[in-house]
């Protein structure tokens, strides 16, 4: 029996050795003519369709790169990167099942087994938080587009890490401004707020930021609510923003809880006017699930269609996409798909796949407003890795589709506020 | 005092629907002896057969609740007649493994075959029934399913203590090998009672679908709860598990309510942890 | 049987074998072969498994392998199946995380007091909990093992959902940090924390404790009518694997440099300890640190290959794999490998 074991032991390793990809041979990431690409995103788990829907942003970018597309966005033209003799990007894609260990690791095996040169991920905030710092300990650069944890860039002092879209903190602002000329142009008289956030890296730093904004402005906060992930029941949450009756609810949930919300909130017959943070309220996954009940939603947003309509490429882009994946772009694919694009210019910038060429390129990126997708300022960090062009619009779902509606002067609809009865929507 | 009665109906609708939930369970265990730890995954693959149902063919979930049942309750028979039977044999632990393996097995099969995506079911005729009374809200499809499910439970009662096959059931429960003396094939009952387990989650599990989202991990939630409702009320129990569901919907909602929202499952665990240490059998359960 | 009439029978058949002396070397020298190979597999582990990712999944398979051989005592041999041994790890991991964070605490020393309070913790529980039997102790554990998750997702003082990140210090064995893209420190370390597990299992299970613990598991009162304390060995089988759970959360925090509740507590934690036991197999002391070789082998294998689309194959076939274990081979790979044995013989 004992010799036995020893032979299994040995037949496991000799097995497991044999079909795992050998040592990292080759030196950077580029192989013949293509540079490979990490991409880290949550494939498997709860929030694995919205991993898809960023995943597949980053791929549209690559594609865009990789094929000559007749579209005013930089590097479309032409086919592959032109300072690197038209070297073509590979997607390298890896899971990291909502687990930042997991997510930490798989960067570690995209860099040092997969080669890629740079990695871009991970939605989840918990996981871009460790992988990142995995990349910099590795020296390989990790560029975020879609986690909006504000500690991401604050208080961490990372040299390989740099975030395209805003922190919460940006949104918190936004929507306080957008509070404040409510309140000052449609006289909305709103003054009291409750935060419902789900209880995760990115729900309590959300809600953290929300209350450090609302009480520098004088909003009274009434009720902060967190709730878990994964739950089957919102109602006592549901039920105690109800009886405090605020002025505006602020939400940070992922997907299924925002679907959940919205179905408690309706059946206990109590329209809060819903302030999202984005994630779940962004995943076009949510208005196919709810229907007319999601009509009206307000979220922020760091992209929406109708904010970049002036802007033939954005247009294209999102139609290519549409047509690619069979599913409207949302702001979680915009966002990735920028940070991916923003990403390869600098790889081109730098002519070079060396990590330090493409940290200088980051780091001096300069992209103007109109050559993004995004209704931004542009494209340009901070020294710790922000992009403090970025920005915050605020939308409201009318009519099947995000239209902007702050800032009121470029809005391309009018508030409806207070939120209409789900039955009238 | 409307917002106290809200909690309690509110708690008492959960309860009902968890109790459905959790007699399918306990049934399963009571006759086969067998925790089924992926039993939250049978309610997923329930609601996607009412979704499925209302998307390809206009199947209100209220009309598709026979066809979740049956296809949930042949699940179980299927999982037994394959897997688990063998798995009987074993230990302790080996009946816990093989339930495990079904849990990812389902959870990785939905998600391969129906991806990741969130659904949820509109427009029912379950979600105009609602109503409220003197501004306490009573949600239609809750309410449906709470009806059901106390319907489904006692009908499962009348069943076990009434027909033939669940005296059969019952024998085959207390006393495998009397019951196996007197002709009664336990490997039958125990198909019987995973079928039957499985028709009473599936009955559950479309109702559920008319009101939360339809995603491969869905069924986490209730699997976890079910466990403990069924632990709670007694292992093998239905009136156990009846009792035990309603008390945690009720903890659920009014700790949720008045006490902090984000610990309201630990004072069903304490609850839980607190009854079994005086009593180790479970509210009704037999040692 | 008792433990205690196994032992005497042992005893009794070695004083009638006129060649007793000799056997019993025989029989040493027998129990020694996986011992060896155990040094030469776990000794050449990362040199094999060169790449780094490999060094990732080297140390991973120790610490797993660490953990189950903790659980196997309790569950293996004492038949006491925990699914919340997760909180041991939880506690180990926070104890070395805050310990270095807020008090300037050495991370070994951490490590140490960790392993201390997931004792003192494992006794509080045992004492109720092992009044439970079968199932319900089963859930129980999961019951407290949620609990444990729900209170670390809210303390503040921990850093609730958000968790805690480690600073990152110059490479030192006295700091246990390590930066190197290889890990071969990392892994030594863990290997020796799991070859010093095995010799105190292996202690442990010749002793007359392991005699008593699977009488216990054999069958309770019989065990008790001849007068084991039943109680108290179990609560040694417990403390004893939160002592090497706790340790393998503190070495997986200094190793991670980060830790948060959903990683730690979560019940999905417990659940791989226990079924990297499971497949390997729970009679033997062998069985964890086989089942955790194979377990994360053929799962990070099956990520590299089929993860990273999305589709969850990988999940189906880890879930059949986990089925067709459970029913077919209750023994794990090693009663499959003995079965192999003897139809060869028999052939």
């Amino acid at each position: 029996m004992r010799r036995l074991s020893c032979c299994i032991f040995v037949l496991i390793v000799a097995v497991t050795s044999a079909c795992a990809p050998g040592a990292g041979e080759g030196d950077g990431g580029t192989d013949g003519n293509t540079v490979r690409i990490g991409t880290i995103f949550p494939l498997t788990g709860a929030s694995a369709s919205t991993g898809q829907r960023t995943l597949e942003g980053v791929k549209l970018a690559a594609e865009i790169v990789n094929e000559d597309v007749d579209m005013d966005l930089p590097l479309a033209s032409g086919e592959g990167l032109p300072n690197l003799e038209g070297a073509r990007i590979e997607i390298v894609s890896a899971d990291h099942e909502e687990d930042p260990e997991t997510g930490a690791s798989e960067t570690e095996r995209l860099i040092t087994s997969e080669n890629v040169s740079a990695v871009i991920g991970a939605y989840f905030s918990s996981v871009t938080l460790t992988a990142s710092e995995r990349a910099e300990r590795l020296g390989v650069p990790f560029v975020n587009g879609s986690s909006s944890s504000p500690e991401l860039t604050e208080g961490r002092d990372l040299q390989f890490f740099w975030r395209t879209g805003p922190s919460d903190r940006t949104f918190a602002e936004s929507f306080f401004d957008f509070l404040d000329d409510l309140n000052a142009e449609k006289d909305a008289g709103v003054q009291s707020i409750a935060i419902l956030h789900e209880n995760t890296a990115y729900g309590t730093d959300a809600a953290e930021v929300t209350e450090e904004v609302a009480n520098e402005r004088g909003y009274e906060i009434v009720s902060t609510v967190p709730h878990g992930n994964g739950v089957n029941d919102v109602t006592p949450e549901a039920s105690s923003i109800k009886s405090k009756n605020p002025d505006a609810v602020f939400q940070a949930s992922y997907t299924p809880e925002a679907i959940l919300f919205t179905q408690t909130f309706r059946q206990l017959d109590y329209v809060p006017n819903i302030l999202a943070y984005g994630a779940g309220y962004s995943d076009s996954a949510y208005f196919e699930a709810v229907g007319d009940a999601g009509n009206y939603t307000i979220s922020r947003a760091a992209w929406a269609l109708d904010a970049v309509k002036d802007r033939p490429a954005a247009v294209e882009v999102a139609e290519m996409f549409e047509a690619r994946y069979g599913h409207p772009m949302d702001e979680n694919s915009a966002r990735d798909f920028t940070a991916a694009l923003t990403l390869f210019q600098a790889i081109d910038e730098a002519g070079s796949t060396e990590a330090e060429a493409i940290q200088e390129a980051m780091n001096n990126t300069d992209v103007p407003a109109e050559q993004t997708i995004m209704p931004w300022d542009g494209i340009s960090f901070d020294e710790t890795g922000q992009n403090e062009l970025a920005r915050g619009v605020i939308l409201q779902y009318i009519d099947g589709e995000y239209k902007l509606i702050w800032p009121f002067e470029a809005a391309t609809a009018d508030v409806v506020w207070p939120l209409p009865e789900f039955s009238k929507r | 005092m409307e917002a106290f009665a809200q909690t309690v109906v509110s708690g008492l609708l959960l309860g009902a629907v968890l109790a459905l939930i959790a007699v399918g369970l306990t049934l399963i265990f009571g006759v086969v002896d067998i925790v089924n730890f992926a039993h939250g995954e049978f309610v997923m693959v329930g609601m996607y057969v009412a979704f499925f149902s209302w998307s390809l063919a206009g199947i209100d979930p209220l009309l598709a609740v026979p066809l979740s049942a049956l296809a949930v309750g042949l699940l179980g028979a299927l999982a037994y007649a394959t897997f688990v039977r063998k798995a009987m044999r074993g230990t302790l632990l080996s009946q816990i493994f093989v339930t495990f393996g079904l849990l990812i097995f389902l959870r990785g099969a939905a998600q391969a075959l129906f991806t990741s995506n969130f659904r949820g079911i509109q427009g029912t005729v379950l979600t105009d029934l609602g109503g409220s009374i003197g501004g306490v809200a009573v949600p239609g499809p809750q309410l449906a399913a709470a009806v059901v499910s106390l319907l489904g439970t006692g009908a499962i009662g009348l069943f076990v203590w009434k027909t033939r096959a669940g005296k059969a059931l019952m024998a085959t429960s207390q006393d495998r090998e009397a019951a196996a003396m007197l002709g009664i094939d336990p490997h039958r009952m125990f198909a019987l009672a995973w079928f039957v387990g499985g028709l009473a989650t599936g009955v559950a599990a479309a109702l559920v679908a008319a009101y939360q989202p339809v995603h491969p991990n869905a069924g986490i939630a209730y699997g976890l709860m079910a466990f403990v409702i069924v632990a709670l009320g007694g292992f093998g129990s239905i009136g156990g598990a009846l009792i035990a569901a309603l008390l945690v919907g009720l903890i659920q909602n009014i700790a949720g309510f008045y006490l902090a929202a984000e610990y309201k499952e630990l004072w069903v665990f304490l609850l839980f942890l607190t009854v079994i240490l005086i009593r180790p059998q479970g509210l009704l359960g037999r040692r | 049987m008792t433990g205690q009439d196994g032992a005497g029978v042992a005893e009794v058949a070695r004083a009638e074998d006129p060649s007793g002396v000799r056997r019993a070397w025989r029989e040493r020298r027998r129990e020694l072969i996986p011992w060896i190979v155990f040094l030469i597999v776990f000794g050449l582990m990362p040199v094999v498994y060169s790449a780094p990712f490999q060094h990732n999944v080297a140390v991973l398979i120790c610490t797993t392998a660490l953990m189950a051989t903790g659980w196997n005592l309790l569950g293996g041999f004492t038949g006491q199946i925990s699914l919340g041994h997760a909180l041991f790890f939880g506690i180990g991991a926070y104890t070395t995380a805050i310990g270095g964070i807020k008090y300037d605490l050495n991370p070994w020393l951490g490590l140490l007091i960790g392993a201390l309070l997931a004792i003192v913790i494992s006794m509080v529980i045992g004492l109720p909990v092992f009044r439970l039997r079968g199932h319900y102790f089963s859930i129980a554990t999961i019951a407290v093992g949620e609990i444990a998750l729900l209170v670390f997702l809210n303390w503040q003082f921990v850093g609730a959902a958000r968790g805690l990140s480690i600073p990152i210090k110059d490479d030192s064995l006295l700091e246990l940090q390590f930066s190197g893209q290889q890990k071969w420190e990392y892994y030594y370390i863990a290997a020796t924390m799991l070859l010093l597990a095995l010799l105190a299992t292996v202690w442990i299970l010749r002793s007359r404790i392991g005699y008593y613990l699977i009488a216990i598991r054999e069958d309770q009162d019989a065990a008790a009518s001849v007068g084991i304390p039943v109680a108290r060995y179990k609560q040694i089988a417990l403390s004893f694997s939160a002592l090497l759970v706790g340790v393998a959360g503190g070495f997986f925090a200094q190793y991670l440099l980060f830790v948060d509740p959903d990683s730690t507590f979560a019940l999905t934690v417990s659940i791989q300890i226990t079924i990297a036991a499971v497949l390997g197999g729970v009679r033997s002391m062998w069985g964890p640190v086989i089942g955790a070789t194979a377990l994360l082998s053929v799962t990070e294998s099956a990520r590299l290959y089929l993860g990273g689309t999305g589709e969850a194959l990988n999940l189906v076939a880890y879930g059949l794999l986990v089925m067709v274990i459970a029913a077919f081979e209750p023994n794990g790979l090693i009663g499959l490998g003995e079965r192999l044995r003897n139809l060869r013989r028999a052939w």
